[in-house]
């Protein structure tokens, strides 16, 4: 321990410490408290009551919500709902993984820019955001419609309209960690890696990967949890002929007036995104496969 | 028996500037070869073309007499001690020395003898399992040379290994690192700007400056001997004396310097000649008194004691010389304000090109 250093806030009285722990983070604990967890906590307790005939909610515990979710309906198995999940989470790995199979070589193009032309690398970037994403779609809709030149010759039209304008819309939050962690690069360690005598692919695996693994993990969490719940791009470029997780909220608390299983299928999809998280941070905990 | 390095008239510019212009060396296999020279003389760049990690914009480089500029680093049979380090952070310590194994595909049973047996040789066995912000400066700089060594390299190639540490230790480790190789037999080449270390280690020195190779040679020869007044000045601390050439005398030139006449062996020049000469301060003679016995008066400026020797300044009518006397017994000791006898033996007097 320092000697002569003070430590931050060593100087103040137990009360007044108290006082300011209590301004500083109190706002936003309140905030959280009171518009996240208890909301929370409201739907968790939904999702486990039944429904009554005229959409009210009738508080007698069932797990009549989650055996549906699961597929074992009042009218034996189906597979509706698993594959709604299923394919929410295709839609949401497979827009991360074409952000990421885009926005890698793009983080590592701009971070080899010179300073000025980076800035306004970095700027294109996110200009989309300047543009409402209904527009945006509404665009793309133009471009990639079943008759329009493109979507003639591409095998699946209406997948690619779909995953051109998520990718669209989610890369920035893939390109902006990657490129922080690209910056950060120390390439002395990559040219180590040659120097003992690792090909271009074991340098990028071995000396170049590890670096930039923390911006890749943000950048896959920021593009697949949102785009797992995201229904309007699918709904306007895809036909709305298939439903997905974001939608069959909605339509649960919408037009269906089902809300205990609008709650257990919001709870589900929650669970799976922590399951993905807790998976993704796992991963980084630990230490690299031994060799020795 | 071909060289293990040989560059002809390697050139490099960055830019206007010309890291390298147009560097010839041959470098025997298992010698210890430094490079010298201030920073931004182009020793590094040097470096970095014979490890595959930079591209010279002309001349030709063999690695045991083959040509290697079109042979990418990682197939070059060389490896390198980074300046950084450049340990990789996210592996043990084992694991970075084992990792050109690995590249290498070496038999998984064979790595860990060779990691062990390499890790005693540098005398780390007990950190395998550290990871490198765990350990200190000394011992990454030891990891570093364990991961180079490992892959038996025919060159081994060091970027100022010991600049990032404290004088003790790397007085130690050049010891230590020198012994290492000629238990290894590997070549090795060193770059440093630190005279005394490269006098200390090396079989043989290249001092460079301005990307240019200014003499090569023994260490003691390129300090007794220096060619340019470059070298003369960069290595140890000499005096530079301005002289007249008399006349020549066969391979000699007899000279007029501020302590009196002197004949130097040297091919060129003509009377009438103006010529630079240096001269060592330990080479000085320096007596009390009168000028009876020999050379001129000179007056004692200053004094600086350094335990094992004494530095003086001494001036002799406008100029100022420096000067240092061992202290041992019987070796006179002086005042500032002395007057004293200074004379210069002949022999020790170099020409320098001009």
């Amino acid at each position: 321990m320092n000697q002569q250093g003070i430590q931050f806030g060593e100087h103040l009285t137990p009360s007044r410490r108290r006082w300011r722990i209590f301004l500083t983070i109190g706002p936003g604990f309140f905030w959280v408290i009171l518009f996240l967890i208890i909301p929370l906590m409201a739907i968790a307790a939904i999702s486990f009551f039944a429904r009554g005939p005229y959409g009210e909610i009738q508080p007698s515990l069932t797990l009549g919500n989650y055996k549906r979710l699961a597929g074992f309906g009042d009218f034996g198995f189906d597979p509706l709902y698993p594959s709604v999940m299923w394919r929410s989470v295709l839609l949401g790995g497979g827009t991360a993984i074409f952000c990421l199979g885009t926005g890698l070589p793009l983080a590592f193009f701009i971070s080899g820019l010179k300073v000025r032309w980076k800035n306004v690398a970095l700027t294109l970037v996110v200009i989309p955001f300047w543009t409402n994403l209904l527009i945006r779609t509404y665009a793309w809709q133009i471009l990639l419609a079943p008759e329009s030149p493109l979507s003639r010759v591409a095998p699946y039209p209406g997948a690619l309209a779909v995953f051109v304008g998520m990718v669209c819309d989610y890369l920035p939050f893939m390109v902006l960690p990657l490129y922080a962690s690209v910056e950060k690069l120390d390439w002395s360690l990559a040219e180590a890696a040659a120097d003992l005598g690792a090909n271009g692919l074991n340098v990028f695996r071995h000396a170049i990967l590890p670096q930039i693994k923390p911006g890749l993990i943000a950048g896959m969490v920021l593009v697949f949890l949102p785009a797992t719940g995201q229904f309007v791009i699918p709904d306007l470029l895809g036909g709305a002929k298939t439903m997905l997780l974001g939608n069959a909220i909605q339509q649960q608390f919408g037009s269906s007036r089902d809300w205990p299983f609008g709650a257990a299928i919001a709870m589900v999809s929650l669970a799976l995104m922590l399951a993905g998280l807790w998976f993704l941070n796992r991963r980084r905990a630990e230490p690299p496969p031994g060799i020795i | 028996m071909s060289a293990a390095i040989e560059t002809q008239n390697l050139t490099r510019r960055f830019g206007a500037v010309a890291a390298l212009d147009g560097v010839s060396l041959s470098i025997a296999k298992g010698e210890f070869f430094s490079l010298l020279g201030p920073s931004g003389c182009g020793k590094t760049t040097l470096l970095r073309i014979i490890a595959g990690l930079e591209t010279p914009d002309g001349g030709t480089l063999q690695l045991n007499g083959n040509d290697a500029l079109g042979v990418p680093a990682h197939r070059r049979p060389v490896n390198t001690v980074f300046q950084s380090y450049a340990l990789f952070p996210h592996m043990t310590v084992a694991e970075n020395v084992a990792f050109g194994l690995k590249m290498k595909k070496v038999p998984r049973t064979e790595i860990p003898k060779r990691v062990q047996r390499v890790m005693e040789l540098v005398d780390i066995a007990g950190l395998s399992g550290r990871r490198p912000s765990q350990i200190s400066g000394g011992q990454k700089q030891r990891v570093a040379l364990a991961r180079a060594l490992v892959n038996e390299p025919e060159i081994l190639l060091l970027d100022e290994p010991l600049g990032a540490l404290d004088l003790k230790l790397r007085k130690q480790l050049q010891i230590e690192l020198r012994q290492l190789q000629r238990r290894v037999g590997i070549t090795f080449v060193y770059v440093t700007h630190d005279q005394e270390e490269a006098m200390a280690m090396s079989d043989r020195i290249a001092v460079m400056n301005h990307g240019r190779i200014e003499q090569i040679g023994p260490p003691d020869q390129v300090y007794d001997r220096p060619g340019t007044r470059f070298t003369a000045e960069f290595l140890g601390s000499c005096n530079i004396l301005e002289a007249t050439v008399q006349s020549r005398q066969g391979e000699t030139l007899l000279v007029k310097t501020p302590f009196g006449e002197a004949s130097v062996n040297w091919a060129g020049g003509a009377g009438g000649d103006s010529v630079l000469l240096t001269v060592r301060p330990e080479n000085f003679l320096l007596r009390e008194g009168a000028t009876a016995g020999g050379g001129v008066c000179g007056k004692v400026v200053s004094i600086v004691y350094n335990g094992s020797q004494t530095h003086y300044e001494i001036q002799v009518s406008e100029l100022t010389f420096k000067a240092v006397l061992v202290n041992a017994h019987g070796v006179g000791k002086f005042q500032v304000g002395d007057e004293v006898a200074v004379s210069v033996p002949s022999a020790a007097l170099r020409m320098l090109q001009t």
